[in-house]
């Protein structure tokens, strides 16, 4: 009886309460990794529009994921839970990057979401319809110029993202996705090798290796004065497959946005030096305290210059 | 100079004035040697900054700036076209101004080491008001054609290799990963029509 009528009362609250833009995300969530769909979007960045084709398939424990640009020539990202594979023209390679459970995504979990409200406002916005499917509109507002901002519509029936669109310091567009097409409840992904027939693309492959260790020296830099909310989250030591030097990751991360810095030996010949910006990628390279450091992420450029030029080697005192 | 005119010509440096007050402002510029001196500073500090930075130092660069100002005031202030509120609050001045001067040296690099297309941005800045150019009709896509690669500023492919692995490794841990799914990857599968 008292549990029929607590089922009465939630599921009254349930109906008048709409769910809110964190409810709303929380879905989006689950819905992008749990279920299985494919479908075409555009892209638009840097005043160019581009389509692609997404799959996302769940068998079991096994998640596949596949984005393909169906413009100009093909290139592909697959991932599943063992590694990264790119596809790209014959000029460059295919690589693959093991990755290891414990450096998986910086996850961002259902609780994570309260702690970003230092940092963002959170609003349902109306609804929308997108690709013929209805949407909840829900913007991801940040409080300073730090980072960015999102936009999405979330397919009402799925909670999957119909639309995301970026925005930057100054609240302008820098990049929108939105489905023309989308089905839910399939996914198709051919194996690996039916692409390398297909594209005759070169494979540099390195599957056995496990390519992130812990740093040999955590301790050896000081980040002063890190931007508003950033903390330092991970941190280890990339194994270059051709036997280069080791290079050092550092990732920063408010929770949502985050970029990573790169220290390496300053012994290449051609290093990255300045400023560089892809889509809404912003990057940053050059000496610091002799060593070459390559910032990147998605974030504004003043958040990666503000990492970078507080980066002090520690001293030590033995 | 009074406080209001620090700020005022700040807001300039940093793209955040109304469409109709830019032209007074940059008049205002040109006319006063005080203003010059303020906004070649302000400069200055973005050479500083690029000094430490790195490749993009050029001790020319305020005063190339500022004579690219005199001569081309709309490729400065593209951004500012659109509407803004004029009296938008400020956050953090420092970082702002450093911003804006990134942002700059992002815009306004291509048109100091390539002086021949300076009219393109122009071009692109205004095109529905402006005849196009009849000197070179063809190159309107000057920030991404004259770069050697999908990065803007970058021209080295062995770079843009390394910088793209830098990229992959970081989008894998990214949480924008994980509230996208492979989405963010499109960055990365994007296809330059300009670079074939």
């Amino acid at each position: 009886m008292i549990l029929c009528l607590f089922l009465v009362i939630s599921q009254s609250a349930s109906a008048t309460d709409d769910p809110s833009p964190k409810d709303w995300l929380e879905r989006m969530m689950r819905a992008v990794q749990q279920l299985n769909y494919q479908g075409t979007f555009v892209y638009l960045h840097d005043n160019q529009l581009e389509t692609m084709k997404i799959a996302h398939a769940v068998q079991g424990d096994r998640v596949r994921e596949s984005l393909m640009s169906l413009n100009g020539t093909p290139r592909e990202v697959i991932r599943d839970e063992e590694s990264v594979t790119c596809v790209l023209p014959d000029s460059h390679e295919v690589s693959i990057d093991k990755r290891t459970p414990s450096t998986k995504f910086l996850n961002i979990l259902p609780q994570d979401l309260d702690q970003l409200d230092n940092h963002y406002n959170f609003q349902n916005v109306g609804k929308s319809r997108i690709a013929n499917r209805q949407a909840q509109v829900v913007v991801i507002v940040p409080n300073d110029r730090l980072r960015y901002g999102y936009r999405f519509a979330l397919d009402i029936e799925s909670g999957l993202p119909l639309k995301s669109d970026l925005l930057n310091e100054h609240g302008e567009l820098v990049e929108q996705t939105m489905f023309t097409d989308l089905q839910i409840g399939v996914a198709e992904i051919s194996e690996l090798h039916n692409r390398e027939s297909l594209f005759t693309y070169r494979l540099k492959s390195h599957p056995d290796e496990i390519n992130k260790i812990p740093l040999l020296n955590p301790n050896k830099w000081d980040f002063i004065g890190l931007p508003s909310g950033f903390r330092l989250r991970m941190q280890h030591q990339l194994i270059d497959p051709e036997g280069s030097d080791p290079v050092d990751q550092y990732v920063f991360s408010d929770g949502l946005s985050s970029l990573s810095v790169f220290v390496e030996p300053e012994t290449r010949e051609e290093a990255f030096s300045g400023v560089s910006k892809l889509g809404a990628i912003n990057a940053w390279g050059g000496q610091v305290e002799g060593f070459q450091v390559t910032a990147v992420g998605e974030v504004p450029a003043v958040t990666i210059l503000g990492i970078v030029q507080g980066m002090q080697l520690k001293q030590t005192h033995d | 100079m009074t406080e209001q005119e620090f700020e005022r010509l700040s807001a300039l440096v940093d793209d955040e004035i109304s469409e109709h007050e830019i032209s007074g402002e940059i008049n205002k510029l040109k006319n006063t040697q005080e203003s010059q001196g303020i906004w070649s500073r302000y400069h200055l500090i973005g050479d500083a900054m690029r000094n430490e930075l790195g490749q993009i130092h050029n001790p020319e660069m305020a005063r190339c700036i500022s004579q690219s100002i005199e001569n081309e005031p709309i490729v400065l202030a593209p951004a500012a076209l659109k509407p803004r509120s004029s009296n938008k609050k400020r956050a953090f001045t420092g970082l702002a101004v450093a911003a804006s001067l990134t942002a700059a040296a992002v815009i306004m690099a291509p048109q100091l080491i390539n002086p021949g297309s300076s009219e393109a941005p122009n071009q692109l800045a205004s095109s529905d008001q402006l005849p196009i150019s009849n000197q070179r009709p063809e190159n309107n896509t000057v920030y991404v054609a004259e770069n050697g690669t999908r990065w803007k500023l970058l021209k080295k492919p062995k770079v843009e290799s390394r910088l793209n692995d830098y990229l992959l490794n970081h989008q894998d841990l990214s949480p924008s990963s994980n509230i996208k799914g492979i989405m963010p990857y499109a960055t990365f599968v994007s296809y330059d029509e300009n670079k074939q």
